[in-house]
């Protein structure tokens, strides 16, 4: 079946602490997948595990049933890794584009000079003498053009100033009517909150929260509330008082990302119980 | 078979500058500092001999240095090693690339200086130094070639496992220094002060170093037989612990 797997995975880094311990999660394809967490909890490394450019020290990364750590060719081309920071070689877009779309069989040409006008993309310049937002910008437009089915963006508003945040957030959007995925790693929550639609908290001790936009909005509310009804994390506004509660209700509310990744701060073991989440 | 052409284009198109460059080098190396430095310094000055080796090795060193900054730039490089290419095939690719990259360079490093030696000698304005220029130019075109083969070998796309990583460098340099002495351990040579024999010939033994062929006579002794076998188990060692380090990675951070 088609799914990215980490199966009870553990990874630490040389001269660094444990990162993950019996770490277990799935990702569907079809979905945009945001992944939240301090600095230092994994976003990255969870990245890294899933393109292969890490292998565990336990447990196993599968893409698709196949060990993503073996990077064998078929798999590789299933996905598309952007890192936070990158270098690229010393040739024009269209250079880069002609040696390294041949890899990608689904590549689109048309695609590609979409996307390009649409994040206006410098392409008269080599590509090591862009400043990293206008080498961003190339690289996604390169990224969403070899349509992989699998998109692991880090931290890729990094850099972008605000009309490129916002050209990046159509083609996310159109990708994923297309049939991909993505999995966006960020901190920078209120720059993705409307394009995800499934969350996943970390915390140092694994998985806070794993779950759709749907599944948290029946469980939460989120808006004005009072002392007694015990908010997971409360803030006070102009209006009032604002905060995440238990919602007992059969009511849906809009998801505050924002206000959801403060309370795995403020009230990490209650939502955990909550969804149900296992710790490591 | 069309992933490793895709890939070798990709290669070479991204590294055409580094490899101008290490070529500009070798010629400067090569051809350039030997003219240069006679003309300036004289032709029995031994403090120019010394200027000229020192320098001849600082450029060497810069040229190596800038081989391994371009491979490990893209050995740790994700956006590289997320490329559908197999291990296999970046292996395969990189291991014959390296050899030919290493042969011509070999080659061409060899012949330039053997036109620099023949135009001090038709010039008539240098007094050679026996053989020594030509003993030199071969270590220093060994050492490029060894280091450039380890830095691609061992850190190159892939190569991210510390231990092999380690004992590949370890393979490396033992090769390095076997391939240093290879002239006295051949029979080319009886020391390391005068590396060829005589002028006449010397176009015959750059022809034999080209083709990387032992010399046209039995392995003598024990001695030199051993040394044969050690050599060509340290190019085994080097291959295998290279391959390794490209099956076997973890981070480095």
């Amino acid at each position: 079946m088609k799914m990215i797997s980490f199966n009870q995975i553990g990874f630490r880094y040389r001269l660094g602490s444990q990162v993950f311990r019996d770490f277990s999660m799935t990702l569907s394809p079809g979905h945009v997948y945001g992944v939240l967490g301090e600095n230092g909890v994994g976003k990255s490394t969870l990245m890294k595990l899933a393109s292969g450019v890490l292998i565990p020290t336990a447990g196993s990364v599968t893409i698709d049933g196949r060990e993503a750590s073996l990077r064998e060719e078929a798999t590789m081309a299933k996905i598309i890794y952007l890192p936070e920071e990158f270098s690229l070689p010393a040739l024009t877009l269209d250079e880069f584009r002609k040696v390294t779309a041949p890899f990608y069989p689904s590549f689109s040409d048309e695609s590609f000079e979409e996307y390009c006008r649409v994040l206006d993309v410098v392409r008269d310049r080599r590509l090591d003498k862009l400043s990293m937002g206008q080498r961003k910008r190339a690289y996604l437009a390169f990224a969403f053009a070899c349509r992989a089915e699998w998109l692991l963006l880090d931290e890729p508003t990094n850099g972008l100033d605000v009309a490129a945040k916002e050209a990046f957030r159509r083609l996310v959007a159109r990708y994923v009517d297309e049939g991909q995925s993505i999995i966006i790693s960020t901190h920078s929550v209120r720059e993705i909150d409307s394009l995800i639609d499934h969350l996943i908290i970390l915390d140092r001790k694994g998985i806070v929260l794993d779950a759709s936009i749907g599944e948290i909005g029946s469980r939460l509310r989120f808006g004005r509330c009072s002392a007694e009804e015990e908010p997971l994390y409360s803030e006070s506004t102009l209006a009032g008082t604002s905060g995440v509660m238990v919602n007992t209700t059969d009511e849906e509310s809009p998801v505050d990302i924002e206000m959801l990744f403060m309370s795995s701060l403020r009230s990490t073991e209650r939502l955990r119980r909550l969804f149900n989440t296992k710790t490591e | 078979m069309n992933t490793i052409i895709a890939y070798a284009r990709k290669h070479y198109k991204e590294m055409r500058r580094n490899y101008l460059s290490t070529f500009a080098g070798l010629f400067l190396i090569a051809f350039c500092l030997p003219l240069a430095f006679r003309a300036m310094l004289g032709t029995t000055s031994e403090f120019g001999d010394e200027v000229l080796l020192c320098l001849a090795w600082a450029s060497v060193l810069i040229l190596t240095a800038n081989a391994f900054r371009e491979w490990c730039t893209e050995g740790y490089d994700s956006l590289c090693l997320t490329l559908p290419v197999s291990i296999n095939s970046r292996f395969l690719f990189q291991a014959v690339s390296s050899l030919v990259l290493s042969m011509v360079a070999t080659q061409f490093f060899f012949w330039l200086s053997y036109f620099a030696w023949e135009l001090f000698a038709d010039f008539n304005c240098m007094v050679l130094i026996g053989d020594e220029p030509i003993n030199i130019m071969y270590r220093l075109a060994i050492t490029q070639v060894a280091i450039h083969s380890i830095c691609c070998l061992c850190f190159a796309r892939g190569g991210r496992s510390r231990t092999t990583s380690w004992v590949g460098l370890v393979a490396g340099f033992a090769l390095f220094f076997f391939l240093l002495n290879l002239p006295e351990a051949a029979g080319w040579v009886s020391d390391s002060s005068s590396a060829f024999p005589n002028v006449e010939n010397r176009m015959e033994i750059v022809g034999e170093h080209w083709q990387l062929s032992l010399p046209n006579r039995p392995l003598g002794s024990l001695t030199e037989f051993v040394q044969f076998l050690s050599g060509v188990s340290i190019v085994g060692a080097f291959y295998v612990s290279a391959w390794l380090s490209l099956r076997e990675r973890e981070s480095l951070k």
